[in-house]
This record gives structure tokens, sequence and C-alpha cells, in this order.
């Protein structure tokens, strides 16, 4: 009902802080922990990679909490019912995500960050706001919207051509009618109903790319070339922040 | 067509809010809604809600007592202080949004006349033929 909106998710965000009015009831203002997001369209890579970071974070003795898009215990099931009836229209996809995200900030990520832990976040609001933008949704809306998210401290965005993602999804497991966007009816082959789509995704994550400085990484590249540049940034990023190797998690429990 | 809304997104504002989500963000969140021609608001104690429950014998509902909030073990206790955060709420949403108010703790006889009342005054209007809300 309101027509103007007075705060969100905006490239101004400080990192570990909340975009918007964020959740009055739990202020979250010098927890420890941080937020590392891996951003990326749908087969890109980033689980790969995410897998592999933690390893590496835990093996140097950080503690790390993984989490994920609509994997909530309380919206997974009804997400999955969802998809699978093909019923969504574009605001309810954008109000279910939304819940997903709201349930796994509040259950998983406020308090890892209060705890001290690296939260690696496999996709974050960007996806979000890239998938809901291509469908039409009000953009300031969806900024609004998001404004109870915490502005992550860093932001990977691992960058395809949609050529190179067709030949990579389609020898390791297909097409799916979402990541094809066959829910937009831009027509019944959903090869060119994915390339279409996944392009348009692309233009969005790039038009965010500035607006929420994206570090952006080659996903065209091996996997370890890409692993290696993400381990160089976070290694600089941790070791000159408050939780740097003196500062684990186990030192900050025993103060 | 006239549509009939048990409850709209005036309920969430001032639900919510009870529970301490931030008042702009929940208002701006339901942007997407149409604003209805007529919000007619039953206002009525807290203690005569209660005793209406009470009298049916209803067992009071675990989020409708705000008893997620933990503010108090006691169902009927939780019940008093959630719903009158709730209440100061909708009062404020009373003048925010212009609600039309009924009293509830009226006979339902009288309580119906007023809102036949409203409904005819909005039916009379020449605005309703248009569907941009006000």
């Amino acid at each position: 009902m309101a027509e103007e909106f007075e705060s969100g998710a905006n490239g101004h965000g400080q990192a570990g802080s909340y975009y918007g009015h964020g959740l009055p009831y739990l202020p979250i203002d010098h927890y420890p922990g941080k937020i590392i997001a891996v951003e990326g369209t749908d087969g890109v890579g980033r689980s790969t990679q995410i897998q592999l970071l933690r390893e590496w974070l835990e093996v140097q003795g950080y503690g790390v909490v993984e989490t994920g898009w609509t994997r909530s215990a309380l919206m997974q099931p009804t997400i999955e019912m969802a998809k699978s009836s093909n019923t969504l229209n574009k605001l309810t996809f954008v109000l279910l995500y939304a819940t997903d995200f709201a349930d796994r900030l509040e259950k998983e990520i406020i308090p890892a960050l209060k705890a001290g832990f690296v939260v690696l976040s496999d996709r974050y609001i960007f996806s979000a706001l890239a998938r809901a933008g291509v469908r039409g949704v009000d953009r300031a809306w969806l900024r609004s919207l998001y404004g109870f998210a915490i502005a992550p401290h860093l932001v990977f965005y691992l960058k395809i051509d949609v050529d190179t993602l067709i030949r990579r999804v389609l020898s390791a497991r297909g097409m799916d009618f979402w990541e094809s966007g066959m829910d937009l009816k831009g027509g019944d082959d959903i090869y060119d109903s994915f390339r279409a789509y996944q392009n348009k995704l692309l233009r969005e994550y790039a038009s965010m790319t500035d607006e929420f400085g994206f570090r952006v990484l080659d996903a065209r590249r091996p996997v370890d070339a890409i692993q290696d540049d993400l381990r160089r940034q976070v290694q600089l990023f941790l070791s000159n922040s408050n939780i740097g190797v003196e500062g684990t998690p186990l030192d900050a429990a025993a103060r | 067509m006239i549509v009939l809304a048990d409850r709209y997104a005036y309920t969430a504002f001032a639900r919510d809010v009870a529970r301490g989500v931030d008042r702009r963000w929940v208002r701006d969140l339901y942007s997407f809604a149409v604003r209805p021609d007529l919000a007619m608001y039953f206002r009525v104690p807290i203690d005569v809600s209660l005793d209406r429950l009470m009298a049916r014998r209803v067992k009071l509902k675990f989020y409708e007592a705000g008893m997620d909030m933990g503010w108090s073990q006691n169902i009927v206790e939780s019940f008093r202080l959630f719903q009158g955060k709730v209440l100061d709420e909708y009062d404020r949403l009373v003048h925010e949004f212009g609600l039309s108010v009924v009293d509830a703790s009226l006979a339902i006889t009288d309580q119906q006349q007023m809102v036949r009342n409203l409904v005819s005054q909005q039916l009379e209007r020449p605005a309703l033929v248009e569907t941009a809300a006000g």
C-alpha cells in the first residue's frame, strides 16, 4: 500500500549489518562471525567450490557453518511441493524464498555469527533478486523486502557464459523446469527456454555486480584454479579481521 | 463483484509488529495488496474476547496467545499480554488507514446494523465502479 520504500538491500550496506531495518528484536552489531556468500547461476559449480573452501577453512581451525537457498527445515518441503505442482506465481515464488531465508537467518546465520563462525552461503539474496527481477517483480519492492538481510562480508560471483553453462548442465544432469524458466511460458522447447532464461539471469547478476560489489570469478576455468582464487581472497580478508588465526572461535569462547 | 475478506493485511500489521517486526517493513512488504474500499475493525476489550473464548470452552491457540514470544508460561496471561499489544497496534491502524470501527461488545444485531449502514454508504458511492482503490 506504500508507494515509496524507505530502505532495503542496496550497495551501501555495511558488511555484517542489516541492509534495512532488519530484525529490531535481534541486534547483531559487533558479532564476530563472517558471512561469505557464493553466488552464481544454476550448475555453475557453487557447491563444489563451497565444499572445498569449507574443508580448507576447517583445517585452519575456523568454525564453518554452511547454509543454502531453500534449505530451511521450515520451508524446504513446502517449496518442493509448490515447485512440483508448478502452481507458483511470481509473487508467491518470491515470498516462499524470502520465508526460507528469514528462517535460516534467525536460526542458522545469526546464531553462527554470534558464536564467531564463518558462514558459507550457497547463494544469497542476490539469486532471489535475479530470479524475481527476470520475472518482472518490482525491483525496488524486492530490495525493500530483503531489507532484513545482513550484508555479507564477501560476495563471490561465479561468472559463466550461457554456452559453457549449457554444455556443463547437459553433460551433468540435464535441464529442469524451473532452471529453464519454463514457468515464463516463453515456448515449449526446454533448450530454447533454458538459453533465453539463463541469459536474462546472467544479465541480472551482471547488473548487480557493481551495485553490490561482487568479487567476480571466471567460472569457466578448472575447479582448482577457481578455488585458488577464492582461498587467496578469503585468506586475505580473514587475516585482516578479528577472527584471524589467533582469534579462532575456540579462543573466543575461552575468553 | 464484492469481495468479503475475513481479515486483511491489517491483521499482519498488528500481529507482526506486536511480535517485534519493523512497522515500516511490514507495510512495504504488503504494498502489493489492493487497498480495500471499506475496512471494518471490530473492536473489543481483551476481557470480553477472553470471556467469549472461554465461554465456548475453546482451547486458546498457541500463536493466538503469543506463546511463541515466551512472555508467560500461562496461556491466558500470555494471551492478555500479546493481544494487548495487538490491540494497541490496531488503534494505531484505525488512524493510519481510516478503518471503520465497529463496537464489537454490542449485541450482534446492533453490530450488524452498523455494518449494513457502513456497507450501504459504500455501495451508494459511484466510485465503486472504478477498480482503483482510495
